[in-house]
């Protein structure tokens, strides 16, 4: 995976992938081009993943348990694999999202008092 | 990367269906098609690189360790169980029918019990962590096929007594004796969680299923130890019941853990 236009840290863009998948997966169920495409329009064209490297991220997330797939059919009908959530990915987000927002806090008071 | 792959035909499938997403959405948007074909590859990534990261990932087919230890430990208790029986296996008549009727049962109930104890390895494991695909796969299947035996060896066990009794006249032979009707309830049973694995192949309740294996050890356990103490007190006997309800006891104290849900016993790791 890596950063688009901004040139962000690949360690930043690789800790932020399961957080990323499990949040888009969080709203539903997707495919694989569909979470990219959302990352994306997320990011603002700021965050791009290489395509072919979100697929060992999302076996490895499903053989973890934290998702689950299924092979369905796609609008124009050739076959497509779908994944959803499962309740160990839940914990895993809640988990993520709780160290992600203190970092993000933690420096959000640190450069607000710098730039005060 | 075919060749790194081979053996996970669903990831090249997989792959190629985002080729052609990739390439359908760049085609719309205005690109050429050899323009198209070259940009999607290019977004796609090196090949090597995805198969090294694939190559990380554990194949889905890879066993649960006491999925394993049943199988094992399953043909173990079944040697050492056919052993004592050999000598009436080769005797001919009427003594081959006893050994085959008794072998056949007990290999139905040991069967039953290993459902069980994979149901209770489920449980015990669930507030440590979630079984990955292939371990669930496997578990599923082992579930099935020893279900499965189950009837075989049961059901077959039974109708070698329905034979077997009324020659001898030292049983019944539909009769509902205790040790009859435990058994037909056990077969019952068995037919029930065969039903159950077979319709779960694809469904995620796994809890649900391996419930099933909780009440086949408490149908063993009435349908076996319990009958045995019942037949032994109308013989005019004491009968001991202390195994039947600790073993009841426990595999209620299981399903209590298994209704429980999963967030509430997870045991956080530091």
């Amino acid at each position: 995976m890596h950063s688009g236009t901004m040139k962000i840290n690949k360690d930043l863009v690789a800790a932020s992938a399961i957080p990323l998948i499990l949040s888009i997966l969080e709203e539903g169920e997707s495919y694989g081009y569909a979470i990219i495409q959302r990352v994306r329009e997320l990011s603002g064209g700021e965050i791009e993943w290489t395509d072919g490297m979100l697929y060992p991220v999302l076996h490895r997330l499903e053989e973890q348990g934290c998702i689950r797939s299924r092979w369905g059919v796609s609008e124009t009908g050739r076959k497509r694999k779908y994944y959803v959530l499962e309740s160990q990915g839940r914990l895993i987000l809640k988990d993520q999202q709780e160290q992600w927002l203190l970092v993000q806090a933690t420096l959000g008071r640190l450069w607000g008092a710098q730039h005060a | 990367m075919a060749q790194q792959l081979i053996g996970r035909g669903e990831i090249l499938d997989e792959l190629e269906e985002h080729l052609r997403d990739s390439l359908e959405e760049l085609t719309q948007t205005g690109h050429a098609a050899d323009e198209a074909v070259e940009l999607a590859m290019s977004r796609m990534g090196q090949p090597r690189e995805i198969a090294a990261e694939f190559a990380k990932v554990p194949a889905a087919t890879a066993p649960w360790l006491p999925v394993r230890l049943a199988w094992a430990g399953g043909a173990l208790l079944a040697a050492s169980m056919l052993a004592p029986l050999f000598p009436k296996l080769t005797a001919g008549g009427l003594a081959s029918l006893l050994a085959v009727h008794m072998g056949a049962v007990m290999l139905g109930y040991v069967a039953t019990l290993l459902v069980g104890f994979l149901a209770a390895c489920y449980f015990l494991t669930r507030p440590f962590r979630e079984l990955r695909k292939g371990q669930v796969q496997t578990l599923k299947r082992a579930a099935l096929v020893l279900s499965a035996a189950a009837v075989v060896l049961t059901g077959s066990g039974i109708a070698m007594g329905c034979l077997f009794c009324p020659h001898e006249k030292t049983g019944w032979a539909w009769g509902l004796d205790t040790r009859e009707v435990g058994g037909i309830a056990i077969l019952a049973w068995n037919v029930a969680m065969v039903s159950g694995y077979w319709r779960g192949r694809e469904s995620s309740r796994l809890g649900a299923m391996m419930l099933l294996g909780v009440a086949g050890n408490i149908a063993v356990a009435l349908g076996w130890l319990g009958a045995s103490a019942v037949e032994r007190q109308l013989h005019g006997s004491p009968g001991n019941y202390t195994p039947v309800v600790i073993a009841v006891l426990s595999q209620l104290a299981l399903a209590g853990i298994a209704l429980a849900p999963a967030e509430c016993l997870r045991v956080r790791r530091a």
